[in-house]
């Protein structure tokens, strides 16, 4: 069939032969055009899902390391002791008011947490206080260590008060009893 | 244009268009050549011949030879230009070939001491083969069409009384041109006959104008160049219809490896989660912020390593290690001194000074503090005295 396609444009006039040619080579680069955006697409795609593919098959690997290293993390607390955010916020709205605090507020941010153990975020601020008051806060939060932490600690004191603002991020690990 | 014809679509290709002339206006002759000659030598042997041989000058002659290569003679054969009208010349245009009859016979396997004799309606044409590929004689009888049998049958005993020949070949039809397996050769039938031509051989049989050919030659490369540019485009349009196809295929085999990868994922997340609480439990248990002890740390106990000048308005913890405060003071001097001061205590790593500025007749600037690791320690609760 090529040899008679060959015979048959070898036997047009030169003008037919040329436009034959071009029309061709339009089809060929539109096509080519529309190949080259497909073939780069897939191995874009290729290339990311094998990436993603292989950490996940190096996560699923160190699964049973990751899970032990949780529950030895986890074995440092006394379950009984540890908080939920509901008793992280009291336990800190208590800790604010037995140290003369007042107003003070608290804001929930994402728990993270894989069933068995839940890491509660809270972030509590404290208008207008003195500094003795919040020093005293400041010493009955750190007697709660490790069950109460403190991820960030902000104090703002416009010039001539007496007063500061004080804005904390205050977290704490719960593990559901049992689970151990 | 002219009508395209989607006959190309046929399984074998159209025979070439070749004009077969009459024996009968040729003389024809074998000349020597020397067994050595190139190919390209050999035309200018066969034009030195042919000014001796013939009555007119080689630019009056419409000529043409067959020679194969190692052969020691050539057939020449040659035509008086006048003999042909300007109506015939122009229907050669877009011919493949024009040639003779008896010359699309040369290429004939034949055996040694063979005649072919060819009937056709000018008279009887006699090639002779002696050895070797490269016919020894070419003669013509000429004959009317009416001539009854006996004339005929006299003619041809008396063309093979001149060739003693061990085996005589008659064709009655005129050789027609078929289509070639191969571009390489040009391929004749007569009846059983069939004559394979060589394409540099069918080219020096062609008998028109050689500088007419030679235009003709051009032509036809630039269509071949033409030809090998769409031939390309027809490559790569299959190289990409078979892509198309392993596209397809990868993308089977990509939809696979997504379902692999979403069926795997709330595994993976969980396994992510744990690890991340396990760092952020160890962080709890393990690490301590103490910023009211690093502000202690940067003031003095008694107020002493701070200038009086330089006032607090913030400040913020910036990881374990980093303390910010942003601070103004009435004397910018005290700025250098407190950086100086603070950069001297045993517990601080680096003290940096960023973006001070003037407002209101007090200069404003940030302290970034980074204190060493493990030398902070907590500080002891105030005595109830």
């Amino acid at each position: 069939m090529i040899r008679s396609f060959r015979a048959f444009f070898l036997g047009r006039v030169q003008r037919e032969r040329i436009l034959l040619l071009a029309f061709a080579l339009m089809v060929v680069g539109y096509w080519f055009s529309h190949f080259s955006d497909q073939v780069g697409r897939f191995w874009r795609e290729s290339r990311h899902t094998g990436s993603e593919l292989a950490l996940q098959a190096q996560y699923l690997a160190a699964r049973p390391t990751i899970m032990a290293d949780a529950q030895k993390a986890a074995g440092q607390f006394d379950p009984s002791s540890t908080l939920n955010f509901a008793g992280l916020l009291a336990a800190t709205e208590q800790m604010a008011t037995d140290a003369g605090m007042a107003n003070e507020r608290g804001d929930p941010d994402p728990d993270v947490s894989t069933g068995q153990f839940s890491v509660h975020t809270l972030r509590f601020t404290i208008p207008r206080t003195d500094w003795n008051s919040l020093l005293n806060f400041y010493i009955a939060l750190r007697k709660r260590h490790p069950y109460i932490g403190i991820d960030r600690f902000t104090v703002s004191s416009p010039p001539a008060s007496t007063t500061v603002n004080v804005e904390l991020v205050l977290s704490s690990v719960e593990i559901v009893r049992g689970s151990e | 244009m002219s009508a395209l014809s989607l006959g190309f679509l046929s399984s074998s290709p159209p025979a070439p268009k070749v004009a077969l002339l009459p024996d009968g206006l040729f003389f024809v002759r074998a000349v020597d050549v020397p067994a050595d000659v190139a190919r390209g030598e050999v035309g200018l042997q066969v034009e030195l011949a042919l000014e001796t041989l013939a009555p007119f000058p080689l630019a009056q002659l419409y000529y043409g030879y067959f020679w194969t290569p190692g052969s020691a003679r050539a057939l020449v054969f040659a035509a008086y230009r006048r003999r042909f009208t300007s109506d015939q010349v122009a229907a050669w245009e877009g011919a493949e070939l024009v040639i003779p009859a008896f010359a699309a016979l040369v290429g004939g396997a034949a055996a040694p001491a063979t005649t072919v004799l060819l009937a056709s309606a000018e008279g009887l044409t006699a090639l002779h083969w002696d050895s070797g590929r490269v016919p020894a004689q070419v003669l013509f009888s000429p004959l009317s069409p009416e001539a009854p049998e006996e004339e005929r049958a006299r003619a041809r005993d008396e063309l093979l009384r001149r060739l003693p020949s061990r085996e005589i070949i008659d064709l009655v039809a005129p050789p027609v041109a078929e289509s070639a397996a191969t571009d390489r050769e040009l391929v004749f039938r007569c009846g059983e006959f069939v004559s394979r031509l060589p394409r540099e051989a069918a080219s020096a049989l062609d008998m028109r104008d050689k500088e007419e050919l030679l235009l003709l030659r051009r032509g036809r490369g630039r269509a071949l160049w033409l030809w090998r540019a769409l031939l390309g485009c027809f490559i790569a349009a299959g190289a990409m219809a078979l892509g198309e196809v392993l596209l397809l295929a990868g993308g089977l085999w990509q939809t696979t490896r997504l379902a692999q990868l979403h069926a795997q994922a709330p595994g993976v997340e969980q396994i992510i989660t744990a690890q991340s609480l396990a760092h952020r439990i160890n962080e709890l248990s393990t690490k301590r912020l103490l910023p009211l002890e690093m502000l202690t740390t940067l003031v003095g106990s008694h107020n002493e390593i701070k200038p009086p000048s330089v006032v607090f308005t913030r400040m913020y913890t910036s990881g374990e290690l980093g303390l910010t405060i942003e601070a103004q003071t009435s004397n910018p001097g005290d700025i250098n001194v407190y950086q100086n001061a603070l950069s001297a205590l045993p517990a601080v790593g680096s003290v940096v000074v960023k973006n001070p500025r003037q407002q209101n007749n007090v200069t404003i600037f940030t302290l970034i503090v980074t204190f060493k690791p493990g030398v902070l320690q907590p500080m002891a609760p105030p005595s109830a005295s």
